[in-house]
């Protein structure tokens, strides 16, 4: 998951509105989602693991595109003894993403994806509000199953992943707003690898994965960065009906070690972060499916540390190629 | 046990399909319908037999059970078998005759415990059918048609398509094409 630069992360204060919307709009798209959903089951082969990885191909897709619209409210952030601030009265900050998405099958085992991100972010501080963004960091990928899940009957599916996201947004210290929210990218070049587990029981599929992220080095007017090296936890699960809508549920926990700063650690600049995401994915046709996901940063002490807690909505609309 | 399971990791890691030619093995297997289908024996009992892959909670498979009914009415006049293979590990007589009756499926399931018939004719996926003639060459395989759980009209029926010619006395047209449905657990 990309994470937007912020040095103005923890002014923000959400309308009561959207606050409370989020929660339930997500919840009406699953009840939508129900109301297509038949009593039976169905085997989570299609269904599942494209639920917890939208840009992912399914089995038998040999390629697809797609479009992902974000939007998000910021709640608050921890500080860097992970305790939990909510944001001040009078600021708010909306962050907004549309994602163009990307992928071919090379392989019968093997695909690889492109996301572009397009960010926007609107900001408000007392007296002040702010509206910005441009494109944000391309991010390639490429995932290897090594073992198919189901292939063999009770051993889990193994994947291998790999990505490279590209620094082609604004970072913060390049944007021209006052409040930054013209700031789009990290500035970094960032690598990444991981291995990805899953298993499908009867409508039941549930996955973990390990990803470790290397952001390389970067100048940063005059000054060598170097945030810490990144690993992320994933544990998701999803459920097909029988009509192959499905509903999943993930949760991932990321931990960063120490930023430095020309070569200097900088003490307490460590993160970590979790999210929570309840998604529901609608099949429109064999080629077409549309999903909306939910997603939270539980606002509770020592969840995080120096991040900001957001909540927010996403739609996928996927078009995939047989 | 471990040499079959480093075999197949081995096969997996490679992501290669058999390189051999499908070819109906020597086997006995039991059937929904009562007492035992037995290959490549049984095949002399029609000029074609139709093989196709099941996996009871498939959504492919479950859509297409229709167009299977129909395609049995249309070519058993016309000296044509259909048989469903069970191969996965949850595979038992009794389960699916139970889901024959609740389904409504009237061809017979025949129960590929052990995959045999699986492996020897590459089923990877469910709703993968297979024409064999009376002697046991495989005439076609692949896919019912070019759907997958969203039935169209305008869909390429592969699997009909293969039937017409071989009774036209001709080749069929493509003798492989891509099966859509789950992938089997057999191991």
């Amino acid at each position: 998951m990309r994470r937007r630069a912020s040095r103005f992360a923890s002014l923000g204060q959400p309308s009561a509105l959207p606050l409370v919307a989020l929660p339930l709009a997500a919840l009406l798209l699953a009840a939508l989602s129900l109301t297509v959903a038949t009593d039976a089951l169905a085997q989570a082969c299609c269904a599942g693991s494209t639920a917890i990885t939208p840009g992912r191909l399914g089995l038998h897709e040999d390629a697809l595109v797609g479009l992902q619209l974000r939007a998000s409210s910021l709640m608050g952030s921890y500080d860097h003894l992970g305790h939990y601030h909510g944001s001040e009265p009078g600021s708010s900050e909306f962050g907004f993403q549309q994602d163009v998405l990307a992928a071919l099958r090379f392989h019968r085992q093997g695909q690889v994806a492109v996301l572009v991100p397009f960010v926007q972010t609107q900001r408000s501080v007392t007296g002040h509000s702010e509206f910005g963004g441009g494109l944000g960091d391309v991010n390639l990928s490429l995932r290897y199953d090594i073992i198919q899940a189901r292939r063999l009957g009770a051993w889990p599916g193994v994947a291998l992943l790999v990505g490279l996201t590209l620094p082609t947004g604004v970072p913060v210290e390049s944007a021209d707003n006052v409040l930054a929210t013209d700031a789009t990218g990290t500035g970094a070049v960032q690598t990444n690898g991981g291995v990805a587990l899953e298993q499908m029981f009867g409508a039941w599929t549930v996955s973990a994965a390990g990803i470790v992220a290397k952001r390389w080095p970067r100048d940063a007017d005059g000054v060598e960065q170097e945030l810490g090296t990144e690993w992320t936890f994933v544990a998701a699960g999803a459920y097909t009906f029988a009509s192959e809508v499905a509903l999943a549920a993930t949760a991932s926990y990321a931990i960063e070690g120490d930023a430095s700063i020309d070569g200097a650690d900088q003490p307490d600049s460590s993160r970590r972060l979790m999210t929570a995401t309840a998604s529901a994915v609608l099949p429109l046709s064999d080629h077409a499916r549309l999903q909306a996901t939910a997603f939270v940063t539980p606002p509770i002490s020592s969840l995080g540390a120096n991040q900001t807690a957001l909540t927010g909505l996403s739609f996928v609309f996927i078009y995939a190629w047989l | 046990m471990m040499r079959s399971l480093a075999l197949t990791l081995l096969v997996l890691l490679a992501g290669c399909a058999p390189t051999t030619a499908p070819h109906v093995p020597s086997v006995a297997l039991p059937s929904t319908h009562g007492g035992v289908e037995a290959f490549p024996a049984n095949l002399s009992q029609a000029p074609w037999t139709v093989l196709v892959f099941f996996s009871a909670d498939c959504p492919c498979f479950s859509a297409h059970e229709a167009r299977l009914a129909e395609l049995a009415r249309a070519y058993g006049p016309r000296g044509v078998r259909f048989l469903l293979v069970d191969s996965e590990l949850d595979a038992s007589l009794a389960r699916d005759a139970l889901l024959s009756r609740e389904r409504d499926l009237a061809l017979p399931i025949v129960i590929d415990a052990d995959a045999v018939l699986a492996d020897a004719l590459a089923a990877e996926y469910a709703t993968y059918s297979v024409v064999l003639d009376a002697t046991g060459s495989v005439r076609f395989r692949g896919g019912i048609d070019s759907d997958k759980s969203y039935l169209s009209a305008d869909a390429t029926a592969y699997l009909s398509e293969a039937l017409d010619d071989l009774l036209q006395g001709a080749q069929p047209r493509r003798t492989e094409a891509k099966a859509l449905g789950c992938l089997l657990s057999t191991r």
